[in-house]
């Protein structure tokens, strides 16, 4: 599944397993620490699932926390 | 050279654009509606933006509430962006318009850039009616005795924050009373955090703040002296009895 070179998980198509359909690309609201901030993230068009990969969630989110708990 | 020339902007990093969405500060058009909102700016009001960057609050301004609204920036590739609007090319200190003859002035992010303030505030004075409105929201230090100094070294707008003591003072010596002083500093913090998931580090983000590079001590200065974001709204007095 971990694909260290080459294809990227935001660089796949996604499907909602309950409702079949493909994630798209769409604005979800972030919590942290009293903080909101908006970002772009697949998300199921239908159910409202949001996708956060690995990467992501020890990337970037990991690091806009520790930029939140710095303030 | 003017004060307005020193350290403004003079072309808008694209990477910031898709962040900031076009206004190019904390908060984007909230605190422009809140403002607008408070002053009760009504259709037809002249009102100068100085600093108008990508024209957001110009747009705002002239479509949603139908104000006489103009623009004016520094930078003539600034004011490129604004096509279609009227705007005008000039130093925030030295306004080509005449005597009392606007009702409100929008300055967004712009003070932290000036090198002499009062200056400019004197000259909003001039052009302002009587009772007539003054909108600031900039960054200012929430605790300007910390290691505030070093931040000058930087070229960034944190370098230019004010103290919020001073800068109420200058306002009010210029022949401002400040009616309302809000602290929006979670928009602050929200822009940093938006900024880090963009360009996808904290590291990365320092780089883009200090292209030439910052020191541990310097990046311990500026957490010290906390850098916020605030909304100052104030009213020309009245003529001295
Ligand atoms: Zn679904």
């Amino acid at each position: 599944m971990m694909n260290p070179k080459g294809t990227q998980p935001e660089d796949l198509v996604w499907e909602c397993q309950a409702c079949h359909v493909n994630l798209v690309e769409g604005p979800v609201t972030l919590m942290y620490m009293g903080n909101r901030i908006t970002v772009d993230l697949p998300q199921c068009p239908r159910c409202g699932f949001v996708l956060v990969s690995e990467a992501v969630a020890l990337g970037k989110m990991a690091e806009v926390e520790q930029a939140l708990e710095d303030k | 050279m003017t004060a307005f020339t020193a350290r403004a902007l003079s072309h808008v990093p694209h990477v910031l654009r898709g962040i900031t969405g076009n206004t190019l500060r904390p908060g984007g058009l909230a605190l422009t509606e809140r403002a607008a909102d408070w002053c009760a700016f009504q259709p037809g009001a002249r009102v100068l933006d100085i600093g108008c960057g990508l024209g957001a609050t110009l747009m705002y301004l002239r479509d949603i509430r139908g104000c006489r609204a103009c623009g004016l920036a520094i930078s003539a590739q600034m004011l490129s962006e604004c096509r279609g609007m009227p705007v005008l090319q000039a130093a925030g200190d030295i306004l080509p318009f005449y005597d009392k003859c606007l009702d409100g002035i929008f300055c967004e992010c712009v003070v932290s850039l000036l090198v002499e303030p009062p200056k400019a505030f004197r000259e909003f004075c001039r052009v302002l009616r009587p009772a007539g409105w003054l909108v600031l929201t900039d960054v200012y230090l929430r605790n300007p005795q910390s290691g505030a100094g070093d931040l000058a070294a930087s070229a960034t707008c944190l370098s230019g924050a004010s103290d919020n003591t001073e800068l109420m003072k200058h306002l009010n010596d210029c022949g401002f009373d400040v009616i309302l002083w809000e602290d929006h500093s979670r928009y602050l913090t929200e822009l940093a955090a938006r900024m880090v998931w963009t360009l996808g580090s904290r590291e990365l983000l320092m780089q883009l703040l200090f292209p030439g590079g910052c020191s541990a001590e310097n990046k311990q200065n500026m957490q010290g002296a906390s850098p916020g974001y605030g909304l100052w709204i104030a009213r020309l007095k009245g003529p001295k009895r």
